[in-house]
């Protein structure tokens, strides 16, 4: 996998910020229904495409981009739980710096002041959703 | 057949040399090479038509590129700038390593910075030679 990976390097991230551990509490891919793999307080990372990639004059490089969705969900009940982390997660993510542990990229933005609430799913656990925009060189 | 703009390639030398690929100008997200002549009017009145002549001629190419000063082609291009010192621009349009070059000066480079983007630089370049060729290795 070339370097940077986004999902991974974020995913390390919101790890750190939030004490939680990959494939136990954190997932990396689509949300998994509770008791299929994955509790019910947990968090889901998945990158998708982001806005079009621009290659340089001459170089072998290009200015990459995608976008980092990042989907928590929260004990069942427990909105407030939920929407706490979903708050961490988003405040680690703005402007995450290599210094902060996030290094390789040269943009790291999240456009919304507040996380999405996606409303409860059937286990009436409550969703939030973070959406970070991160941009590279390689 | 058509050239893809992101195969050439742009170097900057400190003398008049043929570049190598430690010249390169890296991080450039525009490039344009803009050869122009002076049309002189020569008409006298009582002439039906305009008459004119070639003026002199004169190459003002600029760069638009992320900003990276660490880039040895950017670092050579900001220290003409402050110096005044004339340096070489070769540009190979595909890529190849038949040249065009001019030796120019840097006008300035405007550096931009928003809370959404990256930094970006334009270099302005003015010539101070006539274009002509050189060969890349």
């Amino acid at each position: 996998m070339p370097t940077p990976d986004p999902e991974a390097d974020v995913a390390s991230l919101v790890a750190t910020a939030t004490g939680r551990t990959l494939g136990a509490s954190l997932f990396r891919g689509k949300i998994l229904a509770v008791g299929e793999g994955a509790p019910a307080d947990c968090i889901f990372i998945r990158a998708h495409r982001g806005e079009r990639n621009q290659p340089f004059v001459g170089s072998s490089q290009t200015l990459w981009g995608a976008d980092v969705e990042v989907t928590v969900r929260g004990p069942a009940g427990d909105r407030e739980s939920a929407r706490a982390t979903a708050t961490t997660v988003l405040h680690a993510l703005q402007k995450a710096t290599s210094g902060g542990g996030f290094s390789g990229y040269t943009l790291a933005l999240v456009v919304d002041g507040v996380p999405e609430d996606l409303e409860q799913d059937t286990n009436q656990c409550h969703l939030f959703a973070v959406a970070v925009t991160v941009q590279w060189m390689a | 057949m058509a050239t893809a703009g992101y195969q050439s390639k742009v170097y900057v030398t400190t003398t008049d040399t043929g570049p190598t690929s430690s010249d390169l100008i890296n991080g450039i997200t525009s490039f344009s090479w803009s050869p122009s002549r002076a049309k002189l009017d020569t008409s006298v009145l009582g002439e039906a038509f305009t008459n004119a002549m070639a003026g002199k001629s004169t190459n003002d190419p600029s760069v638009s590129a992320l900003y990276l000063p660490a880039d040895t082609g950017q670092g050579r291009l900001i220290t003409a700038f402050g110096s005044g010192a004339t340096v070489w621009v070769h540009f190979s349009p595909d890529g190849g390593t038949a040249c065009l070059k001019v030796g120019v000066i840097v006008l300035g480079y405007p550096l931009k910075s928003d809370q959404g983007g990256v930094v970006t630089a334009e270099y302005q370049l003015a010539s101070t030679t006539a274009i002509g060729t050189s060969t890349a290795s």
